[in-house]
């Protein structure tokens, strides 16, 4: 972590997938700090991106059907989506068969008005990894 | 404790709040499967109930509060019944209640993945018998729960289920799926 590449922390393992954190090199970790304001600040918004999280542990990324809540925004990158919340993320490698969902970066539509700034920042670091 | 860990944390954590979540999660998709398997679109969905498309497309977003009587009519205009169970949110023997019940649905939707067919149109025997398979488990062993269902045909049986010789029948081995 400490030589400036990007690392993984495991959030959730469920059958479905393991939901990791994306670590900067820095150390830091938006998407974590994200999430655990926003479950003190907002703990209905949370509640609601914590069940899709859950659900994606349980039974995939691929299997969810609202298309709302899971969207591919093309080049490999995803978002999970409750109400105003958004998560942006992307498959990880595995060498154990398992899917890897490796959760970039978070948004709250109620702070930011703007979706850009999220989906470039997840861009920029997807690209990293 | 770092912020990541105090976020894994909070996710596993169940409150009031996320469980209701969680059902109206549960009960969103599982209306959209139905859809999906009855081929029906938002637009047919919403002329059968008499409703407007966006009132739809907000009760599948969870946006709006859809009440039991709601859930009872669109499973009605889908062609389908909702029952209703509950389980324990207090682990049994040491085990997270959630991750057991999660197993479970995996195992199962894999079951009917293999056999072609959907998950709720297995016969309750089956689903007993993969519940019983899951509780003597571990529950990291969710991976297993699958090994012994890759089983070749249709119209499978399992141990107890009509390959154990010294089980009594008179009828034919029940299957997984209802005839």
């Amino acid at each position: 972590m400490q030589d400036g590449r990007p690392t993984e922390k495991d959030l959730l393992v469920g059958p479905g997938a393991r939901i990791v954190a994306l670590v900067e090199g820095s150390g830091g970790c938006q998407v974590a700090e994200f999430l655990e304001e926003l479950a003190h600040r907002r703990p209905k918004a949370f509640e609601k991106i914590q069940a899709l999280i859950r659900r994606v542990s349980e039974i995939g990324p691929q299997r969810i059907r609202n298309e709302e809540k899971v969207k591919s925004l093309g080049d490999g990158l995803y978002e999970l989506k409750a109400h105003q919340v958004r998560i942006f993320w992307c498959y990880g490698p595995s060498s154990d068969g398992q899917r890897r969902v490796v959760l970039l970066y978070g948004t709250d539509q109620e702070e930011e008005p703007t979706q850009l700034q999220g989906h470039e920042a997840s861009s920029r670091t997807q690209a990293s990894l | 404790m770092t912020s990541h860990e105090r976020v894994a944390e909070l996710l596993t954590r169940s409150t009031p709040g996320f469980e209701a979540e969680r059902l109206i999660l549960e009960a969103t998709e599982l209306i959209l499967e139905l859809m999906e398997d009855e081929n029906v679109t938002r637009t047919e969905l919403a002329e059968r109930l008499g409703k407007s498309k966006g009132h739809v497309s907000q009760l599948l977003n969870g946006d709006r509060n859809m009440t039991l009587r709601t859930l009872a009519e669109i499973s009605y205009a889908l062609g389908h019944r909702i029952r209703v169970n509950a389980e324990p949110l207090r682990a049994r023997r040491g085990q997270n209640p959630d991750e057991e019940s999660n197993t479970l649905r995996t195992a199962l939707d894999w079951l009917a993945e293999d056999i072609g067919t959907r998950h709720h149109d297995l016969t309750p025997r089956a689903v007993q018998a993969i519940r019983s398979r899951v509780a003597k488990g571990n529950v990291a062993d969710w991976a297993t729960a699958r090994q012994p269902l890759s089983l070749p045909t249709h119209r499978m049986t399992m141990p107890g289920f009509g390959n154990d010789p010294s089980a009594k029948r008179e009828t034919e081995p029940e299957a997984y799926v209802g005839a």
